[in-house]
């Protein structure tokens, strides 16, 4: 795939193009929008939301990562998302039983297939650093997804967000220190060579 | 001795290799000598692989758009509907050319080669008398009986142009139909011409064979000439006709299709 090529083909209006760049990214893009929301229905918006921007503002790309172009996109479209969330917060809807008690493990969660333990532990700490993740404040949240998720160096993931270079060295640093606190609360979920000393 | 924040910071970005320079050399050189700092400096590490070992998710469907979902009509190519005008005339007036091919040409070609069949001879029928008479009068110079003479010297005015007419009706036999009509009008009086003439000449009967064979040359002639000439004309022009039309209605047809996938 010549992604230049197909750039140059969606930015005149060919919309098979884009699509063909849609499936190359989709999968990063909407890693970021869930592990920066930590909600797969407003991630999977979010993402079609970004991708249907990226389109129509194809013609502000001026060239350089489209990876990072793209992700600074979603991530726009996540803040939006957290900030209509702040301006009209949501009640979940909580499972309660007979006599009005809430279910913590309501029937309709439970797995039907019979999971291997090392798949249902997996499973678990997976809950538990997106727990930690949602823990952080956006600002640092964006930058250890990008970094430690996405896999993005500082130079890109300053790109990303049109942040400094010091800006990201320092969100990543004081994400990490609190995702270090969080999840020494799910230290029996982790596996030995991985476990925190405090 | 506790981690101050730009310790944290430092451990992070060496952690990450992104540290260089002095602050590197500093900074390994206090990992080294520092206990807490080096525990620290572990546990980032651990924290960092185990956000690392997150799963990828792959995403639920496909993200792919479509004009609608993006508002955008897509415009055809600017010469799309010019073509597509271009193709759709050259097919209607293909079609009516056609049918005209097929209903009315060969009605008009069986008038006029019937017209030619019909009129031709019968025309040469009048005429050939009148170009005998022109000759014979020319060859015999008695004097004709004497009741007869003055008719005869005003009839023989009036018949050379009249032969010279009936000549030139012969030879644009192309439109026959009116022409034939016209020519019977004119042949009554030739026909009276050439019966008193006949009669004149009745006692020095001699047909000369140079006479003869002129004459019927002349009406061969007449006959085939003005038959081929609007034959080939007519059908010709109708047959290149066809065969344009159709290469354009094509070439124009199959260039629009083409625009209409491409930019579609």
């Amino acid at each position: 795939m010549d992604e230049n090529a197909l750039i140059q083909d969606a930015r005149q209006g060919d919309l098979d193009a884009f699509n063909r760049l849609i499936l190359a990214y989709q999968d990063r893009v909407y890693n970021q929008a869930y592990r920066v929301l930590g909600e797969s229905q407003a991630a999977d918006d979010a993402t079609q939301e970004a991708f249907i921007s990226a389109y129509k503002n194809l013609r502000s790309f001026r060239g350089g990562s489209f990876r990072a172009w793209l992700l600074r996109i979603v991530t726009n479209a996540c803040y939006d998302e957290l900030r209509r969330r702040k301006r009209r917060p949501t009640t979940p809807l909580e499972p309660v039983d007979e006599s009005g008690d809430e279910i913590e493990s309501p029937h309709w969660i439970a797995d039907p297939g019979e999971l291997p333990e090392d798949n249902v532990v997996r499973g678990e700490l997976g809950k538990a650093i997106q727990h930690c993740l949602d823990e952080l404040p956006t600002d640092f949240r964006v930058v250890v997804v990008l970094v430690d998720v996405q896999g993005m160096d500082y130079l890109e993931a300053a790109d990303t967000i049109g942040k400094p270079l010091g800006t990201i060295k320092s969100r990543l640093a004081r994400g990490r220190t609190r995702m270090r606190e969080c999840l020494q609360g799910f230290w029996e979920l982790l596996p030995m060579s991985m476990r925190l000393e405090t | 001795m506790s981690i101050s924040e730009r310790d944290f910071e430092a451990l992070s970005a060496y952690l990450d290799g992104e540290l260089s320079g002095k602050a590197l050399a500093r900074l390994e050189a206090r990992l080294h000598s520092n206990q807490e700092l080096q525990e620290t400096y572990e546990q980032l590490q651990r924290t960092r692989s185990v956000i690392r070992s997150l799963p990828k998710i792959r995403a639920p469907r496909n993200y792919m758009l479509t004009p609608e979902m993006v508002g955008v009509v897509q415009k055809p190519h600017r010469a799309f509907p010019i073509l597509r005008f271009a193709s759709v005339l050259a097919t209607l007036v293909l079609i009516l050319v056609f049918m005209g091919d097929i209903f009315v040409l060969p009605t008009l070609t069986s008038i006029s080669s019937e017209a030619v069949q019909f009129a031709a001879p019968a025309v040469a029928e009048q005429v050939q008398p009148i170009l005998e008479a022109e000759i014979v009068e020319s060859q015999l110079p008695e004097a004709p009986a004497e009741g007869e003479m003055d008719r005869a010297i005003s009839e023989e005015e009036a018949a050379p142009p009249a032969a010279a007419e009936a000549m030139e009706m012969l030879e644009e036999a192309a439109a026959p139909v009116e022409k034939t009509q016209i020519l019977s009008t004119l042949a009554s009086p030739v026909e009276e011409l050439a019966d008193d003439l006949g009669r004149i000449a009745e006692p020095e009967e001699e047909p000369e064979e140079e006479l003869l064979l002129e004459v019927e040359t002349r009406i061969q002639e007449s006959q085939f000439v003005p038959e081929e000439r609007a034959g080939f004309d007519i059908e010709t022009i109708v047959r290149y006709s066809e065969i344009a039309l159709l290469i354009i209605a094509l070439s124009t047809g199959l260039t629009a299709y083409y625009l209409y996938r491409r930019y579609r």
